[in-house]
C-alpha cells in the first residue's frame, strides 16, 4: 500500500487532531475502486488517502467523473470496499457484513442531490422517518422534527406535504431528515444546488452550527462556489486521485 | 410500520381517488371469490337441507346408497331390529320418491318433477317446528305440505289448493320452507298413507319386502351417538349402514366432491378470482413502488434494512387487502341475498366462510407484495448519489 502523496498539504487540522491524539471520524487509506469486471473493468479511484476530523467541514470538489461521489458512497458504506481501508467512526468498513454496514449507516446523515421525499408524508413525518432507530417517544420525535424544520425556515410548513412546497423547501426537508438525529458524520452531495442564495446560506450555517455544537464532521461534494467559503478544508479530486487537500479555515 | 410514521398506510391512502380505484379492483376479486365459494357451498349445502331438517341422532341407509339424490331403499324390518337396540328412543322410516313424482301446476296444468317425502305423522321426524305443527293435518288422506321455496313453475301453493301429484288428486294443507337443490326444484311432504296412495307401486314394494329410504333414529337423551352407532353396526347386517348426522353430511359432501365436477369447477373459479386479485394487487403495489424507487432506496441508505423495507411493502399489501375486503364483503352479501331469492339456493355467509375468503384475500395481497418487494429493493442506495 502506497504512502500518502507528499505533495498534499497535510492539513493543520489533521496535524492538530493528530497532535491532540484525537481520532479522525473518517480515515481513508489507499483506497482504489473499479467498476465492472474483466475486460469492462474501469478503475475510478486510485490510492486515495483522506482524514476528516471531528467538527470539520470538508468539501470535495473536482470535475465531473473525477470520483468524488464514488468516494463519498464508499465512506457512506453504500458500496463494498474493494481495496484499501476506510474507518468510519471507529469502524473498519472493509469486509464488514452487510447488516453491520446498515447499522453504521444509521449513524450517518445523508443528503442527496434529489430530495427523495415521500409524497404521502408531511414535512414533519418525512423528517421523522430518520428517527426510526432512535429511542425517542412520539412527542419527542415530533418536537425534534419541528425544531429542525423551524431552524431551516420551514416552521410554518411542518404539516405540508412535499407537493405543496417549492423545490428549495423540499430540499430543506431532506436536509432536515439528514440532520435531525444529530449524526456525527454528514455526507452530502450538492446539497445546495437546488437552493437560492439565502437558503444555501442557511443550510451551510446549519451544518456549521452542527459541526460547532456537536463536533459533527461534514464531507460535502459541491461545485457551488457560494458555499466553498464555509469549508474548513477543500479536497480536490482529478481523475480518481486526491490532488490537493488544503486547510482553508481552522476548525473550532 | 415505521415507528411513529405509518408509512405503509399513508402511502396507500394519500391519494383518495387512486385508493378508491385500488380498493375497487381488489374488492372485485373478493366478490369473485365469495361468489365462487358461495355457489360451491350452496350446492353442497342444498343437498344437505333435508338431512339437516330431520330430527336424527343416527341415520340408517342402504349400504348401496351413494347419495340422497338417488333412490336406494332398504328393508323396513331393519328399523325394527334397530329399535331393539339399547339407547334407541325411537326409529322411524322416511320414504322418498323423486323418480315417479310429478306435480301438476294448478294454474296451467303443466307437469313438473318434484320430490315427495313421507313419514308417519304420529311421530314427527323433523326438527322444523312449522312442519311438526302441521303434521296432524297430514293424517287426512291425500293431504300434503308444500315447500313454498319451490320454483315458481309449480304454480299456486296456497293452503287449500287442489291439484294432482302423479295423477292423484291432493290438497295442500300447509306450507314449509326447505329450498331447492341440484336435483330438486321443489318438495312436498305427506303422510306414509298418502305416499302409498299416490305411489301404489311403492306400496307393493313396501309390503314385500318393505322399502325405506331413510331410517331416522333418535337416541335416549344423554346417549353418545358414536357409541350407539357402533353398537347398531354390530347388531345389524351389512346391507345397511349406520351413520351419525355429521357422518351422513360428510358422506354426501364426499360424494359430490368425488363424483361431480361441482367442487372442481367452483374451486377453479375461486383460484381464478385469487389470481385476478393477485395481479390487480401486484399492479397497484408495483406502480406505487416504481413511482417511489428513490424514496425506498433513501430509506435503505439511511439505515433501514432490506427486511424493514420489505415489511413496509407487505404492510401496504395487508392494509390494501383489509380495506378492500369490507366493500367486497358487503357487495357479496347483497348478491348472496339476491341470488338466494331468485334461485332458492341456500347461499349462506357464515363466519367461517367469511374468514376463509378474508384469508384468501390477505394471502393474495401478501403474495403480490412479496413479489413487489423485489422492485422496492431494485435501486441500490449508492445509485442515489
Amino acid at each position: 500500500m502506497a504512502e500518502p502523496p507528499d505533495r498534499f498539504d497535510q492539513t493543520r487540522a489533521a496535524a492538530r487532531a493528530r497532535t491532540a491524539g484525537e481520532a479522525s471520524v473518517v480515515s481513508v487509506k489507499g483506497v482504489n475502486y473499479s467498476f465492472g469486471t474483466d475486460e469492462s473493468r474501469k478503475q475510478v479511484l486510485f490510492d486515495n488517502h483522506l482524514d476528516v476530523f471531528p467538527g470539520e467541514i470538508a468539501m470535495m470538489t473536482g470535475p465531473s467523473g473525477s470520483g468524488k461521489t464514488t468516494l463519498l458512497t464508499l465512506v457512506g458504506a453504500l458500496r463494498a470496499l474493494q481495496d484499501g481501508s476506510i474507518i468510519v467512526m471507529g469502524h473498519e468498513l472493509r469486509e464488514r457484513p452487510a447488516a453491520e454496514l446498515v447499522a453504521i449507516r444509521r449513524r450517518i446523515g445523508f443528503i442527496f442531490q434529489a430530495h427523495n421525499l415521500f409524497e404521502a408524508l408531511t414535512a414533519s413525518l418525512n423528517v421523522q422517518v430518520a428517527l426510526k432507530f432512535s429511542d425517542l417517544g412520539e412527542d419527542e420525535r415530533e418536537r425534534q422534527a419541528a425544531g429542525i424544520l423551524t431552524q431551516l425556515g420551514l416552521g410554518q410548513r411542518i404539516h405540508y406535504k412535499p407537493r405543496a412546497l417549492s423545490g428549495g423547501q423540499r430540499q430543506r426537508i431532506a436536509i432536515a431528515r439528514a440532520l435531525v438525529s444529530r449524526p456525527k458524520l454528514i455526507l452530502a452531495d450538492e446539497p445546495t444546488a437546488a437552493l437560492d442564495q439565502d437558503s444555501a446560506r442557511e443550510v451551510i450555517q446549519l451544518l456549521r452550527a452542527l459541526a460547532l455544537e456537536d463536533r459533527s464532521s461534514v464531507l460535502l461534494v459541491t461545485h457551488d462556489s457560494r458555499v466553498l467559503e464555509s469549508a474548513d478544508r477543500i479536497v480536490n479530486l482529478v481523475d480518481g486521485r486526491i490532488v490537493s487537500d488544503v486547510l482553508v479555515r481552522k476548525s473550532p | 410500520m415505521t415507528r411513529g410514521v405509518p408509512l405503509a398506510w399513508l402511502n396507500l391512502t394519500h391519494n383518495p381517488k387512486q385508493t378508491a380505484l385500488s380498493v375497487a379492483g381488489i374488492a372485485f376479486a373478493v366478490l369473485l371469490m365469495f361468489m365462487e365459494t358461495g355457489f360451491r357451498n350452496a350446492m353442497f349445502d342444498s343437498q344437505l337441507q333435508l338431512i339437516n331438517r330431520l330430527d336424527a341422532d343416527l341415520f340408517l341407509i342402504s349400504r348401496a346408497k351413494t347419495t340422497l339424490m338417488f333412490q336406494q331403499p332398504f328393508a323396513r324390518h331393519r328399523l325394527e331390529q334397530a329399535r331393539a337396540a339399547p339407547s334407541i328412543q325411537w326409529a322411524e322410516p322416511v320414504y322418498i320418491e323423486h323418480d315417479a313424482a310429478l306435480w301438476k301446476n294448478a294454474s296451467d296444468g303443466s307437469l313438473h318433477d318434484i320430490r315427495a317425502v313421507a313419514f308417519e305423522p304420529e311421530r314427527c321426524v323433523f326438527i322444523d317446528v312449522e312442519i311438526c305443527r302441521q303434521a296432524a293435518g297430514l293424517t287426512v288422506l291425500d293431504s300434503v305440505l308444500f315447500d313454498r321455496q319451490s320454483k315458481a313453475f309449480f304454480g299456486p301453493r296456497k293452503t287449500g289448493t287442489v291439484t294432482e301429484l302423479s295423477k292423484r288428486t291432493v290438497r295442500i294443507v300447509g306450507t314449509f320452507a326447505l329450498g331447492t337443490d341440484f336435483t330438486h326444484d321443489g318438495s312436498v311432504i305427506m303422510s306414509a298413507d298418502t305416499f302409498f296412495h299416490v305411489f301404489p307401486d311403492r306400496r307393493a314394494a313396501e309390503r314385500a319386502p318393505g322399502r325405506v329410504e331413510l331410517g331416522v333414529i333418535r337416541l335416549v337423551p344423554g346417549s353418545n351417538p358414536q357409541h350407539a352407532a357402533a353398537r347398531l353396526r354390530q347388531l345389524l347386517p351389512p346391507d345397511v349402514e349406520v351413520l351419525t348426522k355429521q357422518e351422513y353430511r360428510d358422506k354426501e359432501n364426499a360424494f359430490l366432491d368425488a363424483s361431480t365436477p361441482i367442487g372442481y369447477v367452483f374451486n377453479l373459479g375461486t383460484i381464478m378470482g385469487f389470481f385476478v386479485g393477485a395481479i390487480i394487487c401486484y399492479q397497484i403495489l408495483f406502480t406505487d413502488i416504481t413511482n417511489q424507487l428513490p424514496q425506498f432506496a433513501t430509506l435503505r441508505a439511511i439505515g433501514y434494512s432490506d427486511r424493514t423495507v420489505a415489511l413496509i411493502v407487505l404492510q401496504q399489501a395487508v392494509a390494501l387487502s383489509a380495506i378492500s375486503f369490507v366493500p367486497g364483503l358487503i357487495a357479496s352479501r347483497i348478491l348472496y341475498a339476491l341470488i338466494a331469492t331468485l334461485t332458492g339456493l341456500p347461499l349462506e355467509m357464515s363466519l367461517t366462510r367469511g374468514a376463509w375468503v378474508l384469508c384468501l384475500t390477505t394471502s393474495m395481497c401478501v403474495a403480490s407484495g412479496a413479489i413487489a418487494v423485489r422492485k422496492a429493493l431494485a435501486l441500490a442506495p449508492a445509485d442515489l448519489y
